[in-house]
């Protein structure tokens, strides 16, 4: 014991006289794995931009109701089939005002192309203003407000992205629709995580006969053309269901054949990992299987597996949006942004109103960051590999 | 510890007979059995307390397969591995149980050859070190009070329990990895190629430590290494291997000085040497180590062995004590050893 101690102090007066580490440097030296990925992600501008608008699309799509400014099914006579509203600071007169304002406009008939048209009426201002009171709804199905984040003063009329052909507000529209089309993404990836960590664990852990199995399975299931059995499986769906029930039975459907690659992903890491050297030395010093798994193998490959995750997302929203889009997915009166693409199926319509189009802009934006950010993350990943 | 191994009232603390690991080779959609590797080929040797036997070869030659079939990390495929525990118990490992095995493994302990993927990047040293006492039934307290140990013992600041892996260099992390291999106490390590990973400025500081080690705590060594620097420096005796047999066993001077098995000399041949006018290519063998899948009927060095006669080819070599001295035997696998003049260093 006398000698460990003498050894010791030689140690300390050998660290005291070498330089000081840091206070930086012992921040890193004690850094844990989700730290570190953190760090390295931040320094991956576009996913972290990424990041930011996912953030405020899920808020938006959490609070649509408060943030819309009208009633998903509120219908405004005076406009149908309307362009997107005008926003003016400057008035007739040329006076600036800071505060936004809009005009309410008339829609005009052209007597020789007979093609709508519409013309401002600018003798009255509508102040565009933030917390107004406006159509009643009921938040979360919880309790009933009237209370919207933005609208003009009464008489006046908001339809920033112009309205449908039965004169519903497409930016409420959209804004509810974000509400199905970006949940049935993440409730489908919850599913098929579930079904592909069980799968591809399974297939990993035990390997021989049951990897076997399971790897035809997905196999059977990749090599099947994928719009004839989303057609089948929705052609399934009673068409009396409830429209709530029609969305989680459309979850399971894209879950069901989107666990596939996650499984792969999985089965993959567990292999690896199984003959990993500190597996083999957790095992060696008599530590449990099950504290293997949970301890070594699930942390090492937590990371890759938030990857795929991530970029399994925008598969799940484009399926809705297709399967919507061709009337085999959602029906009306669920409100998605695939269901609201298909009130734009005609050349006619998309001719003569082309913000039907806009949810395309929005499934856009969002497949779009979810692919960055997936990106930013697979590159932070692995926080441990030798290629900066 | 010189004569330790030569008295006879001493039972070896790790006894391997005729051990023998085969791989199976699948092939094809059904992953169908076509034949199998003979990776470890009837190996039989014996360690004693306190010594360190050394296990060399050239790569693919089966070190690390017995290294971890004696740790039974592989099942073998047939064999005996006798370990005397620390209660003084003698037991087959290679018939154990689950339950049992972990009871006896307290005894036999490993340190890996790359220090970077033996340590999970995830863990704090903490928890790294204190695994195997975990392992056992250890509570907090007292795994941090003997990590806090086990550090000092192997130089690194206890302070620096907290910090992952990636603060460490080579060097410091196979410090690590020597910290945690003694956490249980163990008798024997089995080392594989402890120091080969790391800067050569950084292999010796790795060696005397585990010299160190093996004085301060009585430790016996199965030190598997190609280096034959560091066999001469570190080992009591020594074990060749080539093609998943035993060539030849011998105390370390003996066999450096006396090698009666042509591979060896061979090996020692190619050790390079500071002298120019060494020609130090003269024994070097030609041709490749011959295929572990199909079945040899004679020695499996023949084919490059340039002493080679017809019964080389035909008849297995056993490995047999060559010389007259029974106290340190000197074992060879080869007809010819005494017909032919080999060359030492």
């Amino acid at each position: 014991m006398d000698e460990v101690k003498k050894e010791v102090k030689e140690i300390k007066e050998a660290e005291k006289s070498k330089k000081k580490v840091t206070p930086q440097e012992e921040k890193l030296y004690v850094a844990s794995q989700w730290r570190l990925m953190w760090w390295r992600f931040k320094r991956h501008k576009l996913a972290m931009s990424s990041a930011v608008v996912l953030v405020i699309f899920y808020l938006v799509a959490v609070f649509c109701e408060f943030i819309s400014p009208y009633e998903p099914f509120e219908r405004d006579l005076n406009y149908v089939q309307a362009p997107p509203q005008k926003i003016h600071f400057v008035d007739e007169e040329g006076k600036f005002h800071f505060v936004p304002f809009t005009y309410q406009t008339k829609q005009t008939l052209d007597p020789e192309t007979w093609a709508w048209g519409s013309v401002e009426d600018k003798s009255q201002r509508y102040t565009i203003r933030l917390f107004v009171r406006g159509s009643r709804y009921k938040f979360w199905n919880l309790f009933y407000s009237d209370l919207h984040l933005f609208g003009v003063e009464k008489g006046g009329n908001i339809h920033l992205l112009g309205t449908d052909r039965l004169g519903r507000d497409m930016l409420s529209r959209i804004i509810y629709g974000s509400r199905i089309s970006l949940s049935i993404g993440l409730i489908g990836v919850a599913f098929s995580f579930i079904l592909g960590i069980i799968f591809g664990g399974i297939a990993g852990y035990y390997g021989g006969v049951v990897d076997n199995v399971i790897q035809r399975i997905i196999e059977t299931l990749i090599s099947i053309p994928g719009l004839p059995l989303w057609m089948a499986l929705s052609a399934a769906l009673p068409a009396t269901w409830p429209s709530i029930r029609v969305y989680f039975g459309m979850t399971v459907i894209m879950s069901v054949l989107g666990w596939t690659g996650l499984a792969r992903v999985v089965r993959g890491k567990f292999l690896a990992l199984r003959e990993e050297d500190f597996v083999v030395a957790a095992r060696l010093c008599g530590t449990s299987e099950g504290k293997i798994i949970f301890k070594h193998l699930l942390p090492s490959f937590m990371s890759h597996i938030i990857v795929s995750l991530t970029l399994a997302v925008p598969g799940m929203i484009l399926g809705e949006t297709t399967l919507s889009f061709l009337n085999i997915g959602l029906r009306p009166p669920i409100v998605s942004w695939g269901v609201l693409l298909n009130g734009a199926q005609n050349v006619q319509a998309v001719a003569m109103a082309p913000w039907l189009l806009f949810p395309a802009l929005f499934v856009i934006i969002a497949v779009l960051a979810f692919n960055f950010l997936g990106d930013g993350l697979r590159d932070a990943a692995d926080p441990y590999s030798t290629n900066e | 510890m010189q004569n330790l191994a030569n008295k006879k009232n001493i039972e070896p603390i790790l006894e391997v007979q005729e051990l023998k690991k085969y791989f199976p080779v699948k092939k094809g959609f059904f992953s169908k059995s076509t034949g199998v590797v003979r990776a470890v080929n009837d190996v039989t040797f014996s360690i004693y307390q306190g010594e360190t036997l050394g296990l060399v070869g050239e790569s693919g030659s089966g070190k690390t397969t017995v290294a971890k079939v004696v740790l039974r990390a592989y099942e073998p495929t047939s064999g005996r591995i006798f370990i005397k525990t620390a209660e003084g118990k003698r037991v087959d490992m290679a018939e154990l149980d689950r339950k049992e095995l972990k009871s006896v493994r307290k005894n036999i302990q490993m340190i890996f050859q790359d220090p970077y993927s033996s340590l999970n990047p995830r863990m704090p040293v903490l928890d790294l070190v204190a695994e195997p006492l975990q392992a056992y039934g250890w509570d907090q307290k007292k795994c941090v009070q003997r990590v806090g140990e086990l550090l000092s013992l192997v130089g690194l600041n206890p302070r620096y329990m907290r910090r992952y892996p990636h603060a460490f260099s080579g060097g410091q992390r196979q410090r690590i990895s020597i910290a945690r291999a003694l956490a249980l106490s163990p008798s024997i390590i089995v080392a594989d190629e402890p120091a080969s990973a790391l800067d050569v400025s950084v292999q010796a500081q790795i060696l005397n430590l585990l010299d160190d080690m093996q004085e301060k705590l009585n430790l016996t060594y199965l030190f598997i290494t190609h280096d034959l620097s560091v066999v001469r420096y570190i080992c009591d005796r020594v074990a060749v291997m080539y093609a998943g047999k035993l060539a030849e066993v011998a105390k370390t001077e003996e066999l450096f000085t006396k090698p009666l098995h042509p591979y060896t000399s061979a090996l020692l041949s190619a050790v390079p040497d500071a002298d120019p006018h060494q020609r130090w290519l003269e024994e070097t063998v030609s041709g490749e180590v011959v295929d572990l899948s199909k079945e040899i009927r004679g020695c499996p060095f023949a084919p490059r062995c340039k002493y080679a006669i017809q019964r080389c080819h035909d008849v297995l070599p056993l490995l047999e004590n060559k010389i007259s001295d029974v106290e340190n035997p000197h074992f060879a696998a080869c007809h010819r050893s005494n017909e032919i003049e080999l060359k030492g260093v």
